[in-house]
């Protein structure tokens, strides 16, 4: 995929995509792109951890040796060994929780990076874990006595943010991978692939590197992947998954000549993928994270400044409602969105304020 | 103690991650969360550095299998960085003169081709910028190998806070 042209400059967001295309593969090619660019979108690919995997499109390119270049060199060697650290650390915890009787499920993190050709260029922030509602509370008291671990582990009650599906139904579906002698529980392919797509729409998508996991778990896919159980559930939940699909083939050239025609022939809405490339550069979900609104009374000013970043963006908004993705316009889910938002964060804000105090 | 009968330092192994990839070797230092990527040269010498070899032991070991005969300077030199980047369980004899040449005079004064195979311990920088996750947010865990802090917050005691 070239970059720079004659035509119209191209955005960020454009750039990224077109500097992760295959990169996930085992020999990607040789990214072409100018060192203006590179040096321009660099910053946007260390930010969001996909650095390593667009120095693996670099390594053999003429840009091999600029100064942005061998920065994205750096974090793919900083990753090399962080990455060793990780997996020490999912084992220690599977084996931790197991002693006490609990079976955790993990997810996104080393149980898709597993399937990328080089796993160590994909980073794994923290360790995803569902447990049974029931054993959460256990769960989290178990993982207290690793307070001087390097990653942290997110502990979910079951998969309700993640998937409208029970533990007990993914949890019979589940696999066990090997991971430094100890099975790991993951989900299993179809599964995993839906919860991939549901977690990339509801954060409204802004890491280009969920994408690439997609890509990763469509071209991946055992030749007993049944799609059915994918794309099975209520509502739009179809046609979600079948549009991120197509996202990640039509923004980073993933391989859908082994999905199902449904799936090949999704519309994307035209609101869509201009959503999802600005989401890339302007990154509002996180940066909403940083400046949650609770926080008013002693850092108001910070609060304030956030504030334009708590307006909902078309692609949470759509997903909030569980709406399909039609052509309409947006703007009503947006203020039904930020309505709902507001609403709860006005039932919470009295104890918040109180525990602030 | 002629320099040729000295004993070069031992290695550090503990808590510390090793990874080889494309010729290099990585090490991520646990104690101190710092990286470093060693070129052949340096890793080579490290491997040697048992605490039991002297200089013309090492000496030898490297030539069977760089193929090329290391003067000790260089030798020396790749102990004395691989003692400051925290690599080594003691620190380097002071007093030898070899050892107050740096790289850049090691290279003019041996010359372009031994230059090639100078020992170089490069300090991997993580950048500002690099996130491995999504960023911590208000007292969530940072520093380490924890994601950075969302905007607006800074790491204070291994947690995010507002500043």
């Amino acid at each position: 995929m070239k970059m720079s042209g004659a035509g119209r400059q191209p955005t960020r967001s454009n750039l990224i995509a077109a500097l992760l295309a295959g990169a996930w593969r085992a020999n990607p090619s040789a990214a072409e792109c100018s060192a203006e660019e590179l040096e321009m979108v660099a910053p946007l690919l260390m930010e969001t951890g996909a650095a390593a995997l667009a120095w693996r499109r670099l390594r053999h390119s003429e840009l091999a040796s600029t100064l942005a270049a061998q920065q994205l060199h750096d974090v793919y060697r900083l990753y090399q060994l962080l990455s060793v650290i990780y997996e020490r650390e999912v084992a220690e915890v599977f084996r931790l929780l197991r002693s006490h009787g609990v079976e955790p499920l993990m997810v996104k993190g080393w149980a898709i990076s597993r399937h990328y050709a080089e796993r160590e260029a994909r980073p794994c922030g923290d360790v995803d874990l569902c447990v049974p509602e029931e054993q959460y509370e256990l769960a989290r008291r178990i993982l207290q006595q690793r307070p001087n671990a390097a990653h942290h582990v997110d502990l979910h009650k079951g998969f309700a943010k993640l998937d409208d599906r029970s533990f007990e139904e993914l949890l019979s579906r589940s696999e066990l991978a090997e991971l430094e002698g100890e099975p790991v529980r993951v989900l299993s392919a179809e599964d995993h692939l839906r919860v991939l797509c549901y977690h990339f729409l509801r954060e409204g998508g802004w890491r280009a590197l969920w994408l690439c996991d997609i890509s990763v778990a469509v071209e991946t896919c055992p030749a007993t992947f049944d799609w059915d159980l994918t794309l099975s559930g209520r509502g739009a939940v179809a046609d979600w998954i079948a549009c991120s699909i197509e996202l990640a083939h039509r923004l980073l050239g993933a391989d859908v000549s082994e999905t199902p025609a449904s799936v090949r022939k999704a519309k994307l809405p035209d609101w869509l993928m201009p959503a999802v490339l600005r989401e890339w550069e302007v990154r509002s979900m996180r940066r909403r994270h940083s400046t949650p609104v609770t926080r008013v009374m002693s850092y108001p000013l910070i609060t304030l400044r956030g504030l334009r970043h708590h307006w909902p963006t078309p692609l949470e908004a759509t997903m909030s409602t569980g709406a399909s993705f039609s052509e309409m316009p947006r703007l009503p889910f947006q203020v039904r969105n930020l309505l709902a938002r507001a609403a709860t964060l006005l039932k919470r804000l009295p104890g918040a304020l109180r525990n602030e105090h | 103690m002629g320099k040729t009968r000295q004993i070069i330092p031992t290695a550090r192994r503990d808590e510390l991650v090793i990874q080889e990839v494309d010729g290099e070797t990585l090490v991520y230092d646990l104690k101190s969360y710092k990286a470093h990527c060693l070129n052949r040269t340096s890793a080579l010498i490290w491997k040697h550095c048992d605490g039991k070899r002297s200089m013309d032991e090492v000496s030898r070991k490297i030539e069977a299998e760089l193929g090329t005969l290391l003067p000790q300077e260089v030798i020396w030199l790749a102990v004395e960085q691989l003692e400051k980047s925290g690599l080594l369980q003691e620190a380097v004899p002071r007093g030898s003169v070899e050892r107050r040449m740096s790289r850049r005079e090691m290279a003019r004064k041996l010359g372009i081709a031994t230059a090639i195979a100078l020992p170089f311990i490069a300090s991997i920088e993580a950048p500002a910028a690099i996130q491995a996750a999504s960023c911590a947010g208000p007292e969530e865990p940072c520093g380490g190998t924890n994601p950075p802090c969302c905007p607006g917050l800074i790491c204070f005691s291994n947690s995010c806070v507002f500043p």
